[in-house]
């Protein structure tokens, strides 16, 4: 097997023009900044939705109330008191219903009335002693606002509280703030020495500060290696069902090719994963973020040899379905069956997060489908011993090489085939099969 | 087996047609010279001249032919020359009289999803030859041409031949192989049945028929000495004789039976070689 490194970098460079320069990879490339654009300018606008219905309503939403204890509906009306309508008026006005001849079914059966000509916007009942083991139905007339109803029951349980705190004699606001919570601040102390007349260097801590940051690069992880091994496959049999991979191949080795490929598409990948990474840097810098808070400074390369490594098997195992399959859509059958162990370890990420040094983590994460995931997430979760890293890096290298070798073989008799798809046994076959060169005489 | 002990030999300078039926094995025979197939077993032997890797020596137009549609027709043709070794520098020169000689001067910007489908096999042949190859493989190249295209396709053949090309054609078309070809191999059903110079399998090969037009009863031609079979078509019968020194006999015969209308010695094409060799080799089956 003979390689030029001049066919490889040819190959690699179509791909990377032939990518990059298109409004498709444009997109992908500032999609992540669209989208917090995105959720940046809806975060106002889910705002000015919740209290749409407030904002635009002139007259109080009039509540009728049935309740054998008419003292409720007061500490009821009370728990409103802060929220009004623009024009100044209350939002919500609850009215106990008055008729002390008529019996429940009775009183029940005219409020109901009363919503459904729309006299009254909605009718309470109050079934029993509601601080007790009663409760409260809320009759409302279709389309009734659900931001009323919500704001209609959070009232009832406050005015709730504060009777029964009241029943025992207890002060609600006393209690309130002898039940407050406490501030809570977690530090993880680097493994770098402080310098003198420093403190020792620290990072903050809690689920939120570690997870979201997991969780961010475990995404990236897994489209970087996945929407880019997609891509090559994608590359792979277009070239076969447009048949030019035959004029290719009249002038490259199927390996030059296969390798010219996952270079090409690895450089795509990268220049996405830059710009992305730019584009967080630049974000967290204009809310004046220090990104070391929260992923350690050696995590970047550490992820960057596992983005690698990761892609390259990735990147191999697509290669050789792309060879083997007769068109896209019968590609999209295998490709389910290979996305599934790298999906399945991310469903797991609190393990990753929560336990990274657990034997049995440590132990999967050698496992070539699950390692990108595990590591991208145990290495923001914990420090990871180098010799650790290493071995894992290692065993992935040694599966990615032996993925593209056995790629290549596959590649070589697959590529031009057509029709039925092979067996495992013959792609077995294909991978040990040797050929004989043409022999040059003088 | 796609082939099975497949040999022979070529020299430079020469096109050499490589013929059968479909499915013989002749595309699996060309890949395997290009090498982009391998064989299980068995040697190509090709005389050197400079120290190039092979594939860099063979210019190759394959039968299903495909190109990249959004890369412009220059781009395509430098991406190609260069994975063949063609030096940077060169190349636009190159490029641009390669375009002229097929006939698409001046369309290098042009994309080639853009070009109708006659160019696009004009720039498929272009990509074939641009590097100036010792050796020309083309896999059905008078596919899908136009009679034009067709002997704009036979010069530049022949034109690459007497440059000193080695140019392996297969074709299902026989006139063009007895027209363009020097020597020929037949494959059927992944073997050699016969290879050589055109002209001695033709004098080998070719069966020596005399074809008379008469009137009357000519039942005596199956038994007279000197014919080994007859076949009539109305009134034309085809004897096929053992060799020429029977002919005044046969006729003699022939005239004192019925009335000869005319007498002519059959003219044995390609085509009538290669049905009755490939009917021959399934006649053994």
């Amino acid at each position: 097997m003979t390689f030029r490194f001049r066919n490889i970098a040819l190959v690699a460079g179509r791909e990377i023009r032939t990518i990059v320069v298109t409004k498709g990879f444009l997109l992908m490339l500032f999609l992540p900044l669209l989208m917090l654009v995105l959720a940046l300018s809806l975060m106002p606008l889910a705002e000015k939705v919740m209290t749409r219905s407030v904002k635009e309503r002139t007259t109080p939403v009039r509540v009728l109330v049935y309740t054998p204890d008419p003292g409720i509906v007061e500490a009821w009306n009370a728990s409103f008191s802060g929220q009004k309508l623009p024009n100044g008026k209350r939002v919500f006005e609850l009215t106990p219903m008055q008729d002390e001849n008529a019996g429940e079914q009775e009183s029940v059966a005219k409020g109901m009335e009363n919503v459904r000509t729309r006299q009254w916007d909605a009718f309470a009942v109050i079934h029993g002693d509601i601080a007790q083991d009663g409760n409260c139905e809320l009759h409302t007339p279709r389309g009734f606002d659900m931001a009323f109803s919500f704001d209609l029951r959070r009232g009832l349980q406050d005015a709730v509280r504060q009777e029964r705190l009241k029943k025992e004699g207890l002060d609600p606001s006393r209690i309130g703030y002898l039940t407050r919570g406490i501030e809570w601040n977690e530090f993880e102390v680097t493994e770098a020495p402080a310098a003198e007349g420093t403190d020792t260097p620290k990072r903050k801590k809690d689920f939120n500060t570690l997870f979201a940051p997991a969780m961010v690069c475990l995404m990236m992880m897994f489209f970087l290696t996945l929407t880019t091994s997609q891509r090559l496959l994608r590359g792979v049999v277009e070239e076969k069902t447009s048949r030019v991979v035959e004029i290719l191949l009249s002038s490259l080795s199927p390996t030059e090719l296969l390798a010219g490929k996952v270079l090409g598409f690895y450089v795509v990948g990268l220049i996405q994963f830059a710009c992305w990474v730019g584009i967080g840097a630049i974000a967290l810098q204009s809310k004046h973020i220090d990104l070391s808070g929260f992923i350690p400074p050696m995590y970047f390369l550490q992820f960057l040899i596992f983005l690698t490594t990761g892609y390259l098997f990735f990147a191999s195992v697509f290669a050789a379905i792309g060879a083997i399959v007769g068109d896209e859509t019968e590609s999209h059958q295998l490709q389910g069956i290979i996305t599934l162990p790298i999906i399945i370890p991310m469903m797991f990420n609190f393990v990753f997060i929560t336990q990274p040094n657990w034997w049995v983590v440590r132990l999967v994460s050698y496992i070539p489908f699950i390692t990108p995931a595990a590591m991208s997430m145990r290495l923001i979760a914990a420090p990871i011993p180098w010799w650790e890293i290493l071995s894992i890096a290692l065993t992935t290298v040694v599966f990615a090489v032996l993925g593209i070798l056995a790629a290549a073989r596959i590649f070589r008799v697959g590529i031009l085939m057509t029709g039925k798809r092979p067996a495992l046994k013959e792609l077995w076959k294909w991978c040990f099969h040797r050929d004989v060169e043409a022999v040059m005489e003088n | 087996m796609a082939l099975d002990h497949v040999t022979f030999s070529l020299n430079g300078g020469e096109i050499f047609g490589l013929l059968g039926p479909n499915g013989a094995g002749k595309t699996t025979l060309m890949r395997i010279l290009v090498g982009i197939l391998g064989p299980d077993e068995g040697q190509i032997r090709i005389a050197s001249g400079e120290r190039k890797r092979l594939k860099e020596r063979i210019g190759y137009l394959p039968e299903e032919r495909g190109l990249y549609p959004k890369m412009k027709v220059g781009e395509f043709l430098q991406y190609c020359a260069r994975m063949k070794g063609v030096p940077k520098p060169s190349l636009p020169e190159m490029i641009r009289r390669g375009l002229e000689r097929v006939g698409l001067a001046g369309q290098e910007e042009k994309k080639i999803g853009e070009l109708s489908k006659g160019n696009q096999q004009r720039v498929q042949l272009l990509i074939t030859l641009i590097h100036q190859p010792d050796i020309l493989i083309l896999d059905e190249p008078f596919a899908g041409l136009d009679p034009i295209g067709a002997d704009k396709m036979r010069d530049i053949l022949t034109e690459e031949a007497q440059r000193g090309a080695t140019v392996i054609i297969s074709t299902h078309r026989m006139e063009d192989a007895e027209r363009l070809c020097r020597s020929i191999a037949l494959i059927h059903r992944g073997k050699l049945i016969r290879w050589g110079v055109l002209d001695e399998i033709k004098k080998s090969e070719g069966r020596n028929q005399l074809i008379v037009e008469y009137s009357g009863d000519a039942e005596m031609a199956g038994t007279a000495p000197g014919i080994l079979s007859v076949k009539k078509d109305g009134s034309i019968l085809y004897l096929e004789i053992e060799d020429d020194s029977f002919i005044p006999g046969i006729l003699r015969d022939l005239s004192a039976k019925t009335d000869l209308y005319g007498v002519r010695k059959a003219e044995q094409t390609l085509h009538d070689i290669f049905v009755h060799l490939v009917e021959n080799e399934e006649n053994k089956r």
